[in-house]
């Protein structure tokens, strides 16, 4: 069930009111909240909510054996990781290496058939063994106490941050869970305009420059010209941009309602700098966690220059992998890599910012131009179909652009950019002012004009499918 | 009860409760008292201030903006509502007992469909074949001839047919006598056009790409999700096709690739309830829907490709894509244009789904999981079959050949 679904706007006013009622029991809350999690998890599929529970099950049993064993705890937390990473590479990428491995069968003249069987992707289960990952290492440095297993179940399942992040980290969201005090609503204003923007990004900006700019302009590059594909990249940019970071915003806002907060996952992502600012910005959950558990695990920047590279390069790698299994997403992952690398070259021979200090502009439009590029490989579903986009971007100078008046606007919002950075504030504190009388008269003018001005049909969460 | 009683307590202890949140938004409205210099304004922001925002007051806002937003939509969700669960919100069910008579009529008629259906298939009985093709000569240049002809009284059809067959005439818009349907043949100025659902937006793209790279020819893809021909309110397929053929000449190929949103019942103009699937209603109306398109097509000259649906994991669905093709081959064989049996392509038939598909280099998975759309090589493989049935012709063999 999509969370900008009609279905759910309904379903979700309906919880509120039972979920509030029962402000003075917050355990019961939590009941609720677990149920209804495992209600939209089943709504994909019965066999995804087992799936979740056995899985839940096996972690708790983990992180059980963690806390209890003296001499053995750190051989438990390295079966229970190994344990939930198997679990995501079989139904992640089982299809993808089906391939490789029945070639390498047939190579080393083996006569294994590896079964053909299709396997579905849970829904979540990137983001639940992330969690679940969070939950074990804290446990393993006793930075909590074992959680109770409906209290750790819920952590895994709840609903605002399972099918597409933000991921949370056991030590700042298990107290969440666990409180005796009845909760509140948090930040109320903040969360109505989280909601308001996430469905002007995901619903209107995002819905019409998917349809307007990158579909048409993705599924032929070869007969655009080069301003057009420019524009085609910039294009697909804004669109995941505004796709994700409109999710999460929309479920950040929810938890919030719900008394829950989750943390930062994006903060204007495309006003940085440099490479590295970019993932200090973007998609932050994400990019934090793969520092804290692999990169410093891999000796973070501590072993000497070229092994700090090496370190940058596998985990970007990585984190190219855990996108898709795909080489396209190994290469938008080694991109980002190389660019950090070079990065930090730059920065060790002339120096720390150098570009960002003679002229930021210069370092954005720059930082700007390699991330479109690398979005490249994200979004093209192949890499013929990245090569043939490229190969056009060099040779269509002489065709003529159809995408011009997109181009010039494209070029007016990066340097007005800047100025929306204090956008969310500013409609936070103007909601404050209102008198609340007057709120829903300002909600369903601001509503009713988005889905106006939207194209038809419910957008798909491109972040919904890692 | 217990929600009162909860939200009464809120009320008392509103201000208590929502401490926290004023803390957080305190500063903020200090600095916009500053600012306001009506002190009316003042109070009431202030007043403002304290009135917090408890969840009862939340819920309100929450219920009245969803009703408010209901209300201004209730048409476009009223379609959603028709796309999604294929039934009238409020009157749900479809047709059943009124037209029990009708649903004997079905299975003649289906015995007729499936006669057809085989007649197509093997395609060496001449003087079946030419039935078809009187059949059709008649029909589509006047489309209100189609309506009345193809009423699901196949005994009247019958008889007009053999009547026909005895006096062979020659169409007033002079088509020829053939029997399979004339090659696609496109030019560099000729452009191909796509029409479909989202099985059409995965192979579009290619083929797009396909006709640009081999032989610069261009092209429109307009297709969309679910979309299909049972809701037209949602999307009108006809009238879409209609309306760009005629602002867009150089179109020269109509391909078309559509049907898993359609299997349900849908309204019918003059019926006060859901027309069921397969109803003999149901066909006439659909077997109309797909007339207008090649209607249209014939009129502007363009040539049509259709695809047929392919199997599906689901039973229901792919037990109404089989039906739905018997729909779509028998019109797309009336007006002689090529109709594209996609289950050999992707590996599996209705009997049997399956996402793999047997090749050189062993099975390669050409659907995705949902059983339904195409790996983005089931896409390359259904763009490929498309690209064989187009053959390009030089410009400047325009004479010559």
């Amino acid at each position: 069930m999509s969370y900008l679904s009609i279905e759910f706007g309904l379903i979700f006013v309906i919880f509120f009111a039972i979920y509030w009622a029962f402000r003075l029991l917050p355990k019961f809350q939590n009941k609720l909240l677990l149920i209804s999690s495992y209600l939209i998890v089943g709504s994909y599929s019965l066999q995804f909510a087992v799936i979740l529970f056995i899985y839940t099950c096996a972690i708790y049993f983990f992180s059980l054996m963690i806390a209890a064993s003296k001499h053995h705890a750190n051989r438990w937390l390295i079966l229970g990781l190994v344990a939930s990473i198997i679990n995501l590479a079989l139904f992640k990428y089982f299809d993808f290496f089906r391939y490789e491995l029945q070639s390498l069968c047939n190579y080393l003249n083996l006569s294994i058939l590896i079964p053909v069987v299709t396997v579905l992707i849970p829904i979540g289960i990137s983001f639940y063994t992330f969690h679940s990952v969070s939950y074990l290492v804290s446990i393993k440095k006793r930075e909590l106490p074992v959680a109770k297993f409906w209290d750790f179940a819920l952590f895994l399942a709840f609903f605002p941050s399972l099918i597409a992040g933000p991921i949370n980290r056991a030590k700042t969201f298990l107290p969440q869970i666990a409180v005796s005090q009845p909760r509140d609503i948090l930040e109320p204003f903040r969360a109505f305009t989280l909601i308001i923007l996430a469905v002007i990004k995901v619903y209107c900006l995002g819905g019409l420059i998917s349809e307007n700019w990158v579909t048409p302009i993705f599924s032929n590059p070869l007969e655009y010209s080069f301003i057009d594909l420019l524009v085609g990249l910039y294009a697909y940019a804004m669109q995941i941009y505004l796709n994700f970071s409109g999710y999460t915003d929309l479920v950040t806002g929810i938890a919030l309602l719900l008394g829950f907060r989750l943390p930062i996952n994006f903060n204007f992502p495309y006003l940085a700098s440099n490479l590295r600012e970019f993932w200090d910005r973007w998609h932050i959950s994400l990019s934090h966690w793969i520092r804290d558990y692999i990169y410093i695990p891999l000796g973070g920047s501590r072993r000497g220059f070229v092994r700090t590279q090496i370190n940058v390069m596998l985990a970007m790698l990585l984190s190219g992998l855990w996108h898709g299994a795909g080489i396209n997403f190994i290469i938008w992952g080694a991109c980002h890599g190389i660019g950090i690398a070079f990065l930090n070259i730059l920065d060790r021979y002339i120096g720390r910012g150098w570009i960002t200090e003679r002229s930021p502009i210069v370092a954005r439009l720059l930082t700007w131009h390699y991330i479109c590029f690398t979005w490249l490989f994200f979004c093209c579903e192949s890499l013929a179909d990245a090569l043939d986009y490229l190969n056009a971007l060099c040779h269509n100078f002489t065709v003529e652009p159809h995408y011009m008046a997109a181009f010039i606007s494209i070029c007016v919002i990066f340097f007005i950019y800047p100025l929306c950075k204090n956008i969310p504030t500013w409609c936070t504190v103007q909601l404050s002012r209102i008198n609340s009388i007057y709120l829903p008269v300002l909600f369903i003018f601001i509503l009713w004009l988005t889905i106006y001005l939207a194209p038809s049909g419910v957008p798909n969460f491109i972040y919904a499918n890692f | 009860m217990t929600y009162k009683k909860t939200f009464s307590k809120n009320r008392r202890n509103r201000s208590r409760k929502n401490g926290q949140q004023n803390r957080v938004l305190k500063n903020n409205t200090s600095n916009n008292n500053k600012r306001t210099k009506n002190n009316f304004k003042k109070s009431d922001c202030l007043l403002n201030n304290h009135d917090t925002l408890s969840a009862k007051k939340i819920f309100f806002l929450l219920f009245i903006t969803g009703i408010a937003l209901i209300a201004i939509y209730h048409r476009s969700i009223l379609i959603y509502w028709q796309q999604t669960y294929h039934s009238d919100l409020f009157n749900s069910g479809g047709v059943t007992q009124d037209f029990i008579k009708e649903d004997s009529d079905e299975a003649i008629d289906e015995i007729l469909l499936g006669s057809q259906a085989t007649i197509i298939d093997h395609d060496d009985n001449v003087e079946d074949t030419n039935i078809h093709l009187i059949k059709d000569i008649l029909i589509i240049p006047q489309p209100d001839i189609v309506k009345k002809n193809q009423t699901n009284k196949p005994e009247n059809n019958q008889a007009s047919l053999l009547t026909d067959l005895g006096t062979p005439k020659i169409p007033k818009h002079d088509i020829p006598l053939i029997h399979e349907p004339l090659p696609i043949v496109l030019t560099e100025n000729d452009k191909v056009f796509f029409a479909g659902d989202s099985l059409m937006q995965g192979v579009a793209p290619y083929v797009k790409k396909m006709l640009f790279k081999q032989y610069k020819i261009e092209s429109i893809d307009l297709s969309k999700q679910s979309t299909g021909l049972a809701y037209p309110k949602a999307f009108n397929w006809p009238k879409t096709i209609s309306d760009n053929l005629i602002t867009d000449p150089s179109i020269k190929l109509l391909v078309v690739f559509l049907g898993p949103n359609d299997p349900w019942d849908f309204p019918v103009k003059g019926y006060p309830k859901y027309v069921k699937f397969k109803s003999p209603i149901w066909e006439e109306e659909y077997r109309l829907r797909i007339a207008a398109i090649l209607n249209s097509a014939y009129e502007h000259d363009v040539q049509v490709l259709w695809l047929a649906a392919p199997c599906m994991r689901k039973p229901k669905l792919n037990d109404g894509m089989v039906y739905l093709n018997m729909l779509y081959q028998s019109e797309i064989e009336k007006v002689q244009q090529h109709f594209l049996t996609t289950n050999q392509l992707l590996g599996c038939t209705y009997e049997n789904f399956t996402s793999f598909v047997e090749s050189d280099k062993g099975k390669i998975k050409v659907r995705v999981d949902d059983g339904v759309h195409f790996t983005s090589t089931g896409q390359k493989i259904l763009a490929t079959a498309i690209m064989e049935k187009i053959i390009f012709k030089q410009l400047e063999d325009n004479d010559s050949d």
